[in-house]
């Protein structure tokens, strides 16, 4: 490789401490209600939509049996103004007394539009509520707690904060917060129900490599706040859609043992408030899930840990630390030894360009053609070197 | 030099004349940088030529910067540059209109030839339901639309569906902040302009096309095609991190990758009086470009992709469809987290043979469904024969799915399930890399792209020959005889449900005498009627596949299993 480099590479966030700078942004203009430099926590509202209620289309010309759309005539309200369920929007006077013909809103609400014969009503609301995933109305919450360093008009605020930062490969859900608490002794134990107690309560759970389907369900008894695995199945994926906390996982889908740095963070910050977002975006969103632990200032631990002010991503080097995102090695770390200048063919057949990766405590792993491996877990080898295609490692950052 | 930009990858390629001919001289690669943290094309672009600067032994940019050779007196840099993108998210549509199988159908086809998504569909006709202004309201507000695209009515048909259409998307832009306004795209019965533009003028923006639907049996998409893609390229591609940059080097405006690889395959089909279709399989979308005499067609999938939409793409196919293509047994729910792993990072490849083949398996699959959404604009292209049993001259497979195989028979293995030809074909591969910027060259340099694609651009796997119809296992589909220019001949009986390979080597021309048994067609419509072909040689040679047309897979696992299996040491996989 030119200069002793490698290529880029992609790259996952699993930073101890960092500065972190979180945007939030509301899915329509509306109201900003903190100001620079305002300290925030993370439940405070810091900007609004007032939430829509349920539209209701009533075709008035067809009520009123009127020839053509024109309403101007007949209309007794106009818009924006607010209706009773059951009052007059508009009514037919012309002919005899008896065949007039009265148009009443079916709901209480405002009025909202006009036009082409029909009349919008906007369901009454009390206009408050967090956004659930996907909403256009409702309540924009810090989420982390920060200092607000910028301001979109009307649109988004920027929060920093220091702290531990970390991507998930896959969520589902809205956002939490709450305690975390590490259940797991081990990434890659699975966690099952009975390791859900009543402590579990408005706590975010930390497991393995991922979660029983039972132990879903007690979570949701015990109202957690968030759960973080290392995977989880795709078919508890759609069952986990419907919950209301989110589930993040930091490596993807199946049973994917936790990554040992990604899990030592977590253990390193049990017991403090974090922030969990399991929102996957579409691809105007780019938005990825993410366990973020703001720190607060002088706390002992950070003298250890450097601050990464700046994510600036290198070309890949010798030594440096990477991460598979391929079977059969997925998720695990290495150390990145040497880099072979001509490709090398895998057991798939194809040859690629890659390079030598170090792994410590690797489990055996037992291949078997066109089915699916299986791992030999009784016997750690240490220090395993591997060739990873290139296009199959990350940075961790 | 010519740049694609692709959601997953950034190729980059060096054109120039070697002893008289443009050639490919070499190519670089790196991963799409336009995500977080570079958000700048350009960081993954530069890499990309640096490692052509080291092939070739020159300098290419200057302080990060292209060097373009009128500037400066040496040798270095490059004489011009073009790119061709699909990295831009793809403009989410409502399609809103009165008939389904009509109107509506036209309009999909139009949007087909661009990256767009349908987020909603309002049709007329189908029931009290779908005439329902609330049920209409709530499909539109749920679909959050960058474009509605309103179509119906032939021109001087339809009027108040169509208008009661139009009036209550007008009714929807009143209750949206002006800045959050769709833009309105009308294609539908033009007599209607000056009303439908009447309803817009005081709440939204309003583009007026040709109807795309002017008869019942009249199709015109060619402006509303155009207009979508300028829609595209302004609200999507021009919100690329790094494209202003990337606009300044470029000779001529970046264009949608698929375009470029539909000018491609009308340029082949052109130029060597060939039906031509190619696939190109990529990571995000997929395109079919197909060309046969005076029809053209364009369809493009921004939802199906082996990469970042193999999840979406998972959504519309079902998993058994999946499965069935492998050669072993796999728990369904294995199979979709390797899949949707693979969505998560699209740039990774397979290292084990299970997941190669199950990507292969999803691959297939992805085809097939867009294989089955363009075969109506075939048919409607006057060619019947094209629609329900294709045949083509040529077949062209790109991306690199398709093109770096661990054999270059696992290719041709897919693009035969995808699209199940009849008759003779020839199947080449992008094997250069550059079949989505061919086009964009041909607009600068015409000369170099045609050169390119005589030389550098494609890799011969050889001749396939497929008769249509079915029968029992067991049975003889096709005598085949071979008669290689060196005189020497083959005889050979491929029986039902096989595939056999028959020497043939690249550079090589053989004549064929076919003879399908009676309930086999070599596309005549004639079962049983031989015929005789010329066959050109290639890395495979010659591919005689007999598993039947339509191609029936067995439905006990087993036998599926063991037949795929077959299947594929046939082409020495």
């Amino acid at each position: 490789m030119k200069g002793g480099r490698g290529p880029l590479l992609a790259h996952t966030r699993g930073s101890p401490m960092t500065r972190i700078h979180i945007r939030r942004v509301l899915p329509a203009p509306g109201e900003i209600l903190v100001k620079m430099g305002d300290q925030v926590e993370a439940p405070q509202r810091i900007a609004r939509i007032p939430r829509h209620g349920e539209f209701q289309v009533i075709n008035v010309a067809h009520t009123l049996g009127l020839a053509n759309h024109d309403l101007s005539r007949v209309m007794v309200k106009k818009r924006g103004d607010r209706v009773e369920a059951g009052e007059l929007l508009a009514a037919k006077r012309e002919g005899l007394p008896f065949l007039h013909k009265p148009c009443r809103s079916p709901i209480t609400g405002r009025l909202v539009a006009i036009g082409y014969g029909w009349v919008v009503i906007e369901a009454e609301s009390s206009g408050e509520g967090q956004f659930a995933p996907g909403d256009k109305t409702g309540d924009l919450r810090a989420f982390v707690a920060g200092q607000v360093t910028s301001i979109v008009d009307r649109r988004s605020v920027t929060i920093e904060t220091v702290g531990a930062y970390i991507s998930g490969a896959c969520g589902v859900g809205g956002e939490g917060n709450g305690i975390l608490q590490v259940l797991a002794k081990n990434p890659a134990d699975t966690l099952t129900a009975d390791q859900i107690g009543m402590g579990a309560n408005n706590a975010i759970l930390v497991g393995g490599a991922g979660i029983s389907p039972d132990a879903l369900d007690r979570a949701r008894e015990m109202q957690v706040q968030g759960i973080i695995v290392g995977g989880i199945s795709s078919s508890l994926y759609d069952l986990a859609t419907g919950f209301s906390f989110p589930i993040v996982a930091t490596e993807g889908y199946g049973n994917l043992p936790m990554s040992p740095i990604v899990f030592d963070i977590l253990k390193r910050h049990e017991g403090r408030e974090a922030s969990l977002s399991g929102q996957t975006g579409d691809a105007r969103d780019n938005l990825q899930p993410a366990i973020i632990v703001p720190l607060a200032e002088h706390q002992p631990e950070m003298e250890n840990w450097p601050l990464i002010e700046d994510v600036s991503v290198e070309f890949a080097h010798v030594g440096h630390q990477v991460r598979v995102v391929r079977h059969p090695l997925l998720g695990r770390v290495g150390e990145l030894i040497s880099m072979p200048t001509t490709p090398q063919q895998v057991p798939s057949g194809l040859s690629l360009p890659g390079a030598q990766v170090a792994f410590k405590n690797l489990e055996r792993l037992v291949y078997q053609q066109d089915s699916i491996l299986t791992r030999d877990e009784g016997h750690l080898q240490p220090d395993v070197v591997q060739f990873v295609p290139w296009l199959n490692l990350e940075h961790i950052i | 030099m010519v740049a694609d930009c692709g959601s997953t990858q950034i190729s980059v390629a060096l054109i120039e004349r070697v002893n008289g001919h443009h050639r490919l001289l070499a190519r670089g690669e790196a991963i799409s940088t336009h995500r977080f943290p570079w958000l700048d094309a350009t960081v993954g672009l530069r890499e990309a030529v640096r490692q052509i600067e080291s092939l070739v032994g020159r300098s290419l940019l200057a302080e990060g910067r292209l060097l373009i050779k009128s500037q400066n007196q040496t040798m270095d840099g490059v004489d011009a540059f073009v790119a061709v993108s699909s990295a831009g998210a793809p403009l989410q549509v409502v399609l809103a209109g009165l008939t389904r199988s009509l109107s509506l159908a036209s309009a999909q086809r139009a949007l087909a030839a661009t990256y767009t998504l349908t987020s909603g569909l309002l049709a007329i006709d189908e029931g009290p339901t779908s005439r329902d202004p609330n049920t209409q309201l709530q499909t539109l507000r749920l679909a959050r639309p960058d474009v509605i695209f309103i179509t119906g009515g032939t021109d001087g048909g339809a009027v108040h569906p169509v208008i009661k259409v139009a009036q209550l998307v007008a009714l929807y832009n009143q209750l949206l902040e002006p800045e959050e306004r769709p833009l309105i795209f009308y294609a539908g019965n033009a007599h209607l302009a000056d009303e439908i533009a009447a309803l817009f003028a005081a709440a939204g923006k309003l583009q007026v096309v040709a109807n795309v639907r002017p008869g019942a049996e009249l199709e015109n998409l060619g402006q509303a095609q155009t207009e979508l893609e300028a829609i595209y390229l302004k609200r999507s591609l021009a919100l690329l991190p790094g494209l202003d940059t990337l606009r300044q080097w470029a000779d001529r405006p970046i264009i949608p990758a698929t375009r470029s690889f539909g000018q491609l395959i009308r340029y082949l089909g052109d130029r060597y009086q060939l039906k031509v279709v190619g696939m190109d399989l990529g990571s995000t979308s997929t395109s079919l470009a197909a060309r046969a005499g005076d029809l053209f067609s364009l369809t493009t999938r921004a939802d199906l992709g082996i990469g970042f939409s193999a999840g979406t793409a998972l959504e519309q196919v079902p998993l058994e469809h999946v499965v069935r293509w492998l050669p072993f047994e796999i728990e369904p729910t294995d199979a979709r987290d390797i899949l949707l792993n693979k969505s998560l990072h699209p740039a990774s490849v397979p290292q084990t043979r299970q997941d190669l083949l199950l990507e292969y398996a999803l691959g297939r699959e992805i085809m097939r469904q867009i294989v089955a959404q363009a075969r109506p604009g075939w048919l409607r292209g006057g060619h019947h024969m094209l629609a329900h049993t294709p045949q083509w001259d040529l077949i062209v497979g790109v991306g690199r799915t398709l093109t770096r195989t661990p054999h270059p028979g696992y290719a041709a293995l897919l693009l035969l399930d995808a699209l199940e030809p009849v008759g003779v074909s020839q199947i080449a591969l992008d094997a250069g890399g550059i079949a989505t910027g061919l086009g964009a060259i041909a607009a600068v340099q015409p000369l170099a792209a045609a050169e390119v694609v005589e030389h550098d651009a494609f890799l011969n796997l050889g001749t396939v020959v497929a008769p249509l119809g079915t029968a029992r296992p067991g049975e003889v589909a096709l005598r085949v005889k071979v008669c290689y220019d060196d005189g020497r001949e083959v005889q050979q009986e491929v029986m039902y449900g096989s595939i056999a390979l028959i020497p043939l080597a690249a550079g090589a021309r053989a004549t064929l005498e076919l003879h399908p048994t009676r309930r086999f067609d070599m596309g005549l419509g004639e079962p049983g009627r031989g015929v005789t072909a010329e066959a050109e040689g290639g890395i495979l040679g010659l591919i005689i596949d007999a598993r039947g047309r339509p191609l029936v897979l067995p439905a006990k696992d087993e036998d599926r299993r063991r037949l795929v299996r077959e299947w594929m040491e046939c082409l020495l996989l």
